[in-house]
């Protein structure tokens, strides 16, 4: 066994594609995680992605990874329908887990995952990484603060991320899954409303555009939120390959308070404007980060830090849940073609 | 020299009459001849009425139809309520008058039919006070770019307009109690109509939400002060749609803002009342367009239509659309469920 560094939580990470990079960068500046082994089926890819990030041990089991007793954190980046049996097989090994979005693919794996969690005495999460971009966290500061009033009205929107290519996802594409960006992204989307809003989702509506000729994933898609304590919501997954020139990538958020309004532009710069009762304010713009400041790597310290003193982690794995529950409705609506009541159970 | 066009202005039950009625019966190839007015008004807009009438020098009719009957009228404004305008308008029709109506035009659909037929076989002009947007200076070259295919085939859009200017512009106590249309029947024509321009086909689909989430008035009274529509178009094409009176806290200007995503491009209004400024007071926002308002558009595009016998940009066949879609929307907010517009 090497030297464990003290404070540190030793993680093991499964998964080498796309995000996965986002992860490993984020453990060298969280300050208190240490990738500590990776682990891929596909064996060059584990073993380059292993060298890229200057980790010592390299699996291609990830049940070898679990029995491994240095490893504290199980770190799950694999494709969403692995996320439960792998983070039950984890815990059961009394890892902590953190798993990508969406937490699982129906709300019955979620609940077992919880299960397991308590059972075993461990810490489950869910990556909800947008929680930790800067400027939501002090626009979700100031609805919580009351600063706008009660929250009526939450709109979140963007255009297409610059890495988007239409052949991502082939192989849901290639299953038929036409609503795949639907299904993976919108756990951002309606778990940033929903804790804006400090609410769940109670009934949802969705349509969609397919998008350009020739890609079979439908590329836009838009949800009308009714969230339980009454505030109507939307947001959109958008998918839609914009020209270049088109300077407005980022996020936008828009919340109507009964005493106030905070709007977060998507373009470059990310600036917010407050509008209540005080008047009008603009706070500081902050949208370029240090490492230090990723919001992977703030998400990962402060779940380490609860992992370490064993309090609660920032975002419940029963919040993911029951944002997932909306998730799911947002799915059969658009697949039904009418609004649909979120199943809670 | 033309002889100008004889203008009326029929009743100031709503405050958009000293908007556009004052616009077109100040135009310059214009002349007013009259003010009517309908019975069962308070005297309080009976005397708006006589003192425009007053101070243009023009005779003040108690009874419109007297006054459609004496006089020789080319083109009205008629600014009565919705449940009146059906009747006022058909019996202008009947005469062969045209008509610039403050909507809505009608208050259900059955007397929207009646207006239609009415308008369709006298052949006259008729349009409607919705100009805000199609008319305003951001509006109006966006909507030319767009059908021009400047972003290729429109696939999406958001349209926004929240108005503040609560408390004191908010409906009355007996019009939320009569009417039960709030905010969205105000203001979501607006956008519907953009929409419209902006696809270039009709709305199949509408699935809408609806609340009164500022004003203790709306909510006793079961009227929307906020509302948000899903809308689905021919050929695929989906818009979101949402409006509402906001109090004066939440923000002090009209935000009025579009967004259209198309297979080649993208187009965003960011002020979509226009180029201008914006003077923020103490308790107020007051909007200052460079160049021509969207009200003096509407109001010139109505004069040219009449002079060279085209149709003015709005046409009936946009307002029927809109308040099918309205009405639609309202539907589905009752029953919660997606409800398909008839043709």
């Amino acid at each position: 066994m090497s030297h464990r560094a003290p404070g540190k939580l030793r993680v093991g990470q499964i998964g080498c594609h796309g995000v996965a990079n986002n992860h490993a960068k984020a453990h060298r500046f969280s300050g208190n995680t240490q990738l500590y082994a990776v682990c891929d089926i596909n064996e060059s890819l584990a073993q380059s992605f292993a060298q890229q990030y200057d980790v010592q041990h390299c699996f291609t089991s990830a049940q070898q990874m679990f029995e491994c007793p240095d490893i504290d954190l199980i770190d799950l980046v694999t494709p969403d329908h692995t996320h439960a049996s792998l983070a039950i097989a984890a815990m059961q090994q009394g890892k902590h887990v953190l798993v990508e979005k969406p937490i699982a693919t129906n709300t019955d794996d979620a609940k077992k995952m919880i299960e397991v969690a308590q059972k075993n005495k461990v810490q489950l999460m869910c990556v909800q990484s947008m929680r930790w971009v800067p400027k939501c966290q002090d626009i979700v500061k100031r609805v919580h603060s009351g600063d706008i009033g009660k929250p009526v009205f939450a709109r979140m929107h963007g255009g297409c991320p610059s890495f988007w290519r239409p052949d991502h996802w082939p192989k849901a594409a290639s299953e038929g899954e036409v609503d795949h960006l639907l299904v993976h992204n919108a756990m951002h989307s309606l778990d940033l409303l929903s804790w804006m809003l400090n609410d769940q989702p109670q009934n949802v509506y969705t349509i969609g555009h397919p998008g350009q000729e020739g890609v079979p994933l439908w590329e836009f898609f838009s949800i009308n939120v009714r969230f339980a304590k009454g505030a109507m919501g939307l947001f959109e997954e958008n998918r839609m390959m914009q020209p270049q020139a088109y300077s407005m990538p980022g996020t936008g958020l828009h919340i109507i308070g009964t005493e106030g309004t905070i709007v977060m532009s998507p373009s470059k710069d990310l600036s917010v404007s407050l509008f209540n009762k005080d008047g009008m304010h603009f706070p500081g713009s902050h949208m370029y980060l240090t490492p230090e400041e990723d919001n992977f790597a703030a998400m990962i310290r402060e779940l380490a830090d609860a992992i370490l003193q064993e309090k609660p982690v920032p975002v419940s794995p029963e919040f993911s849940r029951q944002v997932l529950a909306g998730v799911l409705a947002a799915v059969e609506s658009f697949r039904s073609g009418q609004p649909v009541e979120v199943n809670h159970d | 020299m033309t002889k100008p066009i004889q203008i009326a202005l029929i009743s100031f039950s709503h405050g958009h009459q000293m908007d556009y009625g004052r616009l077109l019966a100040e135009h310059p190839q214009t002349q007013l001849v009259a003010v009517g007015d309908v019975p069962d008004i308070t005297e309080e807009t009976r005397k708006v009425a006589m003192d425009f009438a007053a101070s243009h020098n023009v005779p003040y009719y108690a009874d419109y139809r007297q006054m459609l009957e004496q006089q020789t009228i080319d083109a009205v404004s008629i600014a009565v309520s919705p449940s009146q305008n059906p009747s006022v308008v058909i019996a202008c029709a009947k005469q062969g008058i045209d008509v610039l109506c403050e909507k809505p035009v009608a208050s259900n659909n059955g007397s929207l039919d009646q207006l239609a037929k009415a308008v369709c076989e006298s052949g006259i002009r008729f349009t409607a006070a919705i100009p805000a947007t199609v008319f305003s200076n951001a509006f109006r070259p966006a909507i030319e770019q767009v059908t021009q295919g400047a972003i290729g085939i429109p696939h999406a859009a958001h349209f926004q307009y929240l108005q503040p200017r609560g408390p004191q512009y908010i409906l009355t106590e007996e019009k939320c109690a009569s009417e039960k249309r709030g905010e969205l029947a105000n203001f979501g024509p607006y956008g519907i109509l953009a929409m419209l321009k902006f696809f270039g086909c009709n709305i199949t689909h509408v699935f809408a939400r609806m609340d009164a989430m500022f004003y203790e008035r709306y909510k006793k009274h079961g009227v929307e002060d906020m509302a948000l529509l899903s809308l689905t178009f021919e050929g695929g094409g989906i818009g979101t749609l949402l409006v509402g009176r906001t109090t004066t806290q939440t923000q002090l200007a009209t935000d009025c803002t579009m967004q259209v995503i198309g297979s080649q491009g993208v187009l965003n209004i960011e002020q979509g009342l226009g180029y201008g400024y914006t003077c923020y007071q103490q308790d107020q926002a007051r909007f200052v367009p460079y160049g021509m308002s969207a009200g003096q558009c509407f109001v010139n595009d109505f004069v040219k239509a009449i002079q060279t016998n085209s149709q003015p940009t709005i046409t009936l066949e946009h307002i029927v659309n809109c308040f099918r879609v309205l009405d639609a929307c309202y539907q589905s907010s009752r029953e919660g469920r997606v409800i398909p517009i008839l043709k």
